[in-house]
């Protein structure tokens, strides 16, 4: 056995160009195969992890998975607001144990800000129902406060005690910068993995409060009302996004779900969130089929390249062969070395494309994060991509087969009688 | 990948009705574990069942009403659960238009309510239903489910009467 490893060895070395470049195919293929499988296998896992415990969202009548989308991902936005009267006609349901109100649409360099009660921070839970905690300072109490998410912190370089401003709107756009009312840091949330990290959350007065002396979406010409009087007008909002509800009992929720639906004051939309999201998934399904499919055909490009390259050089190792054959090789041995050949180029694929998928992972995962909300990729191998592996093993063992057995064909009657 | 999810969004923007949609052949199924107790609450119309949604006028129409009624009251025919639960059927609640003297016209819904009581409720894994053997014009069942792991969706159909969590 061992001898006959050392003669693959060296075997190979002798031919490691065409080798050489037939192993990069492997390792290309694999390695695609297994980013498919790990990023989907993230995306799945971030959106499940990011809302648990809430037992219903609801917001304006439209579509589900809109409204879930906006209120937990950060992706889209509301078609309508929801009365603050209906939030609380809701919310004073028996079959209500908590509710926290969410308004959306401002923004501060590109993350979202939330306009939220103390309570966000005491019911929502993510992952395996954790709830969110404080690295630093503590949920908001005065009007100006702001609690950053753990990457908003990090990104922008904010700690306690300093100030900011908040920006009308998703993105910066010129004059529409609530400049004259500065937000000061008072908390800062550890870090989830979830989109509460690229979250500022403020109270809803402030929310009220920016927007005091604007009209339709800008500042009214004019009137300009400073922060240390608007404390002095109404700040109860007239209207918020959505608002997630906790219930008593869960199986109260369908009946609520159905009530929410019927409200008179307004159409209403009441959803649950993890229902959604596998509406999402058995749609999004297809899409990973397809993916998945395309890297498999990458991959049979691969191991077609390899039994190409070995059924190749049966023609030029024809010598080689005869001599091993003539030195006490048996047909088997051929067989054996030929598989073994092609059974270590792919090992070392599968190796490399594994270091290569976990360095990838590694350096690419926060970029992938802050840009697609994906939560941050593994680096270890999971449960999935060690089938995914071995089906890779498998296949590699049936091509490598092929030119073995041809091989051994060969080897019984040729190679030392020359040909006229 | 954040505008796919976008757009997937928009484009799965299904109907929303104050009731949900009255789809023949369709039936909404919706299971809750909350402590001792597995709850189901079925949703169809009336047509997946009887094949017609109007009071019943012949005599063999009124005979099929009978048999409907008597078939959604066998929860334990209807519904197979995980064994080891230990589950105890309580009597079902059967609602529908269909029952009341003058059921009136258009389209018209069955509402059934079960009940189990489980000595083990972590022992549920999942369960499987005999509505589409005992109701042919049945042809599929959205399942929404919430449990003490978490909430879950699924679909049913004659060949994959199954729903596991």
């Amino acid at each position: 056995m061992t001898p006959l490893l050392r003669i693959a060895l060296k075997s190979a070395w002798n031919r490691r160009l065409t080798l050489g470049l037939t192993l990069l195919a492997i390792t290309l293929s694999v390695t695609l195969l297994l980013s498919v499988e790990r990023i989907r296998q993230a995306a799945r896992d971030g959106f499940a992890q990011s809302v648990s415990g809430t037992d219903l969202i609801v917001g304006a009548r439209g579509s589900p998975l809109q409204l879930v989308l906006y209120t937990v991902f950060n992706v889209g936005e509301a078609s309508n607001n929801v009365e603050w009267l209906s939030y609380q006609a809701i919310a004073a349901d028996p079959a209500v144990a908590w509710s926290v109100p969410l308004a959306l649409g401002d923004s501060h360099r590109g993350f979202p800000v939330l306009g939220t009660t103390p309570a966000y921070f005491e019911h929502y839970r993510y992952g395996d129902r954790q709830p969110l905690r404080f690295t630093s300072g503590q949920t908001f109490n005065g009007l100006f406060e702001v609690v950053l998410g753990a990457e908003v912190a990090a990104k922008l370089g904010y700690q306690l005690g300093d100030r900011l401003t908040l920006s009308h709107g998703s993105g910066p756009l010129p004059g529409l910068e609530h400049a004259d009312k500065p937000f000061t840091v008072v908390g800062i949330l550890a870090p989830t993995g979830t989109p509460v990290d690229r979250r500022l959350h403020v109270g809803l007065a402030a929310i009220e409060a920016i927007h005091l002396d604007w009209q339709g979406g800008s500042p009214i010409p004019g009137l300009a009302i400073p922060a240390d009087v608007v404390s002095k007008f109404d700040l109860q909002p007239k209207t918020i996004t959505a608002f997630l509800l906790g219930l008593h009992q869960r199986s109260a929720v369908f009946r609520l779900q159905r009530k929410i639906a019927g409200y008179r004051g307004e159409p209403l939309l009441a959803v649950l969130p993890g229902i959604a999201l596998d509406q999402l998934w058995q749609t999004v399904g297809i899409v990973e089929k397809a993916l998945l499919g395309i890297s498999w055909l990458v991959f049979a490009v691969g191991l077609s390249g390899l039994a190409a390259v070995m059924l190749a050089s049966l023609n030029e190792r024809r010598r080689e062969l005869a001599v091993l054959r003539s030195v006490g090789a048996g047909p088997r041995h051929i067989l054996f070395l030929l598989m073994l050949e092609s059974l270590l180029v792919t090992l070392l694929g599968m190796l490399l494309s594994v270091v290569a998928v976990s360095v990838a992972a590694w350096l690419g995962g926060p970029w992938l994060a802050a840009q697609f909300g994906l939560s941050t990729l593994p680096l270890a191998v999971s449960p999935g991509e060690l089938r995914l592996l071995s089906g890779i093993l498998a296949a590699a063992l049936l091509v490598s087969l092929w030119p073995a057995w041809r091989a051994y064909r060969l080897s019984l009657a040729d190679g030392l009688i020359p040909r006229l | 990948m954040r505008s796919v999810v976008l757009l997937l969004g928009l484009t799965l923007s299904l109907p929303v009705l104050a009731a949900p949609a009255h789809v023949h052949g369709e039936a909404r199924l919706e299971i809750s574990i909350d402590g001792n107790t597995l709850a189901i609450h079925l949703e169809t119309p009336l047509d997946g069942l009887l094949g017609f949604e109007r009071g019943a006028r012949s005599a063999a129409e009124k005979q099929a009403v009978k048999t409907m009624k008597r078939i959604l009251e066998q929860a334990d025919h209807l519904f197979q659960m995980t064994r080891e639960a230990k589950c105890t059927a309580l009597a079902p609640q059967i609602e529908s238009p269909v029952f009341d003297t003058k059921p009136g016209d258009g389209h018209l819904d069955l509402d059934a309510d079960y009940r189990w009581q489980c000595a083990k409720p972590s022992a549920l894994r999942g369960i499987s239903t005999r509505l589409f053997g005992e109701f042919p014009r049945l042809k599929r069942i959205t399942v929404e489910f919430v449990g003490p792991t978490g909430q879950k969706s699924g679909r049913l159909t004659p060949a994959q009467p199954r729903f596991a969590w």
